[in-house]
């Protein structure tokens, strides 16, 4: 193999392997960022190893047991607590023998507890001592793969911020002591909410990108479902984890319709169907069945996904069901009582009841003052205007919505809006 | 990207031949690991060709072989999985499909079940079957020439239409074979061959799609892949898109 393709097919492997190689050895070494350290030493390793001596024939025990003899340096030249040298030479010399057999030993090891350090792993990243943003980072390194370069062109922020806020992420896990383990009992929910909400949040700003010239960034909608299918895979009880999968399977099915011939926003009631990726739908309906299966009432994501899936299911806009939808919405609002729900759920009113009763809800919205700056609200409230004719009021909520939006392609969308009802405007009589 | 790797079958298969219970646990390990990594998106065998049929469409003109079949041009440009009550359901609303593009070969054959191979029992009740059509590469499709605008409108209309009907699970189109690769690996050797391919003559015996990072990705994940499926020839194509 030529040299530049063993150097692609080892970024391949460390692709395959680094969340696993991260998980295995922070159960070990009981530290994200010094497991990151010594996979980071592995590959240095592999590059310098690999395209004279070939692609080992199961490359992730290489890797674990070059990172392994890695840990024991570190640990000597550290000096770290005599318990914790204990405590990690002990589980290295359990794994015992020549290196052959520890490498077959450490296979097997990983083949067993793979999946709980997996999950630990993703519990540890989007642990609540650490912010939102830094929980976001770290799960997309350590769990994702990615460098930091990759996760700072997502977001749009420079290299250096990135790699600021996961060496801070890193250094407020080690100082809080927090355990390497799956949350246990009434911890487990909160906790998984915690995580839920980390590969929700990447996903939509892959989706509804808050800022820039793009509307969609689809690697992080990618990245965020490849979480939430591992996730699936590794608390397979959960129904909220199903429910979390469908919702963003039936999201990212739609990907290629949201955008038109010149990038701009397609809104979803005017997308071509037929350019939705059915293979996603499907699998989002089956996780929905899946989360359903579980029993009990369904929580705020399979909610999400059962009217995701309603949309899925109808065959064209007009097709909807859409009292069903304003059902959903009615379950999702008591359970998570936020005005964006309200506001989705006047939408739904309008196209099953009509735009004067949407109207009242959106209105009540208003009055109550949560959603004063919210882009989404104007947008909506004109187009329940326009429906109602009253396209003079609707073209200043248009307008408003154009001036709050960070988005340049929503932007734009709005003051579009804006401008087509000026042209339905009568001119004023002359005096 | 998404990849779909193609595994040819071989004589054993198309003779009715099960797979070994150390195949299948290898196979399940394999697509396992597919799954926890949250790359894989779909997996499916096929059953021998004996089971399926090939359709011709030249000049609106459609022919018919029953399997078993030849391999002759065995190098796929799209795929659609559907659920019907009958092959010859499967096969009218292929017709329906090449009624939009026009010339075009096809094969359908039968998805392999877990029942069909011993593993758990058929659902009660359960009439229809899931049935593979997979649409071969021509000069057209190895060109990468685009839809027109009224192919595009006619085929988003069918495949709303197989989807309202309950019919249409998935469908996809391949990237050309000169964005390809193959890897053989026999007598315990592997080796990768680059796109484009003149022909490929073995028949089609399964295919796992794959959500991934890049193209060494896909090459790495088909290397485990083809170890554990022993003796074998596989694709591995980008997948463009919805087919259209």
């Amino acid at each position: 193999m030529a040299r530049s393709a063993t150097h692609a097919a080892i970024e391949a492997v460390f692709r395959i392997e680094w969340p696993k190689l991260i998980a295995g050895l922070t159960r070990v070494v009981r530290d994200v960022g010094v497991a990151e350290e010594l996979a980071h030493d592995a590959l240095v390793a592999a590059l310098e190893q690999w395209p004279d001596e070939g692609i080992p024939d199961k490359p992730g025990a290489w890797l674990m047991a070059t990172a392994k003899h890695r840990a024991i340096d570190a640990v000597r030249r550290a000096k770290l607590l005599r318990r914790k040298h204990e405590e990690l030479g002990g589980e290295l010399e359990a794994l015992g023998g020549e290196v052959s057999d520890e490498r077959e030993a450490i296979d097997e090891a990983l083949d067993d507890q793979i999946g709980d350090d997996m999950l630990s792993l993703m519990f540890v990243s989007c642990h609540p001592v650490l912010a939102t943003e830094a929980r976001v980072a770290l799960t997309l390194r350590m769990v994702g793969g990615l460098t930091t370069g990759e996760i700072a062109r997502a977001f749009l922020v420079p290299e250096p911020t990135i790699a600021q806020r996961i060496v801070r992420a890193k250094r407020t896990l080690s100082e809080a002591r927090v355990p390497f383990e799956v949350p246990r009992g009434e911890a487990l929910g909160e906790r998984l909410a915690s995580v839920l909400e980390v590969v929700y949040l990447i996903f939509n700003e892959g989706y509804s990108a808050t800022a820039g010239d793009d509307w969609l960034r689809p690697a992080l909608c990618d990245d965020a479902l490849r979480l939430a299918r591992m996730l699936a895979e590794l608390a397979p009880a959960e129904p909220e984890v199903h429910g979390l999968v469908a919702l963003l399977e039936i999201q990212a099915s739609r990907s290629a319709a949201r955008s038109g011939a010149n990038g701009e926003p397609v809104l979803l009631l005017e997308q071509d169907r037929g350019r939705w990726d059915r293979l996603l739908i499907r699998r989002g309906l089956q996780a929905l069945e899946r989360a359903e299966r579980l029993g009990g009432a369904l929580g705020p994501y399979a909610l999400q996904a059962a009217i995701a899936a309603c949309h899925a299911r109808a065959a064209t806009a007009a097709a909807t069901d859409w009292p069903r939808i304003v059902a959903l919405y009615d379950a999702l609002a008591s359970l998570v009582p936020s005005p964006v729900v309200h506001l989705n759920r006047a939408v739904a009113v309008s196209m099953a009841f009509g735009p004067a009763e949407a109207l009242a809800i959106v209105d009540s919205l208003v009055a109550g003052g949560k959603l004063e700056s919210y882009h989404l609200l104007c947008a909506v409230r004109g187009d329940l205007l326009v429906k109602l004719g009253r396209v003079g009021e609707a073209r200043g909520e248009f307008e408003r919505a154009a001036s709050l939006t960070r988005n340049e392609r929503e932007r734009r969308l709005m003051q579009a809006r804006a401008e087509a009802c000026s042209a339905l405007v009568a001119p004023a009589p002359l005096a | 990207m998404k990849f779909m790797m193609l595994h040819k079958t071989d004589a054993y298969y198309e003779n009715g031949g099960l797979p070994s219970k150390e195949l299948i646990a290898g196979v399940g390990a394999m697509v396992g690991d597919m799954v926890k990594s949250g790359k894989l998106l779909a997996a499916d065998g096929l059953r021998s060709s004996s089971q399926g049929v090939r359709l011709e469409f030249s000049r609106g003109k459609r022919t018919v072989t029953k399997g078993p079949l030849v391999g002759e041009n065995e190098l796929i440009a799209g795929f659609a999985v559907m659920r019907v009550h009958s092959l010859d359901e499967a096969v009218e609303w292929a017709s329906r499909f090449a009624g939009v593009v026009g010339d075009v070969v096809l094969d359908i054959r039968p998805a392999t079940e877990p029942w069909d191979i011993g593993l758990g029992k058929k659902p009660e009740g359960l009439t229809t079957r899931r049935y593979i059509a997979m649409q071969k590469a021509n000069a057209r499709s190895e060109a990468g020439t685009p839809p027109t605008p009224l192919e595009m409108e006619r085929m988003g209309a069918l495949i709303s239409e197989m989807k309202s009907a309950g019919v249409l699970l998935s469908t996809g189109g391949l990237e050309p074979s000169s964005r390809a690769a193959r890897l053989r690996n026999f007598g315990g050797k592997q080796t990768l061959v680059d796109g484009p391919f003149a022909e490929s003559k073995e028949l089609v015996g399964g295919f796992v799609i794959l959500e991934l990072e890049s193209r060494a990705e896909a090459i790495e994940w088909a290397r485990r892949y083809t170890k554990v499926l022993g003796e074998v020839e596989l694709d591995i194509l980008p997948v463009a898109g919805l087919t259209a």
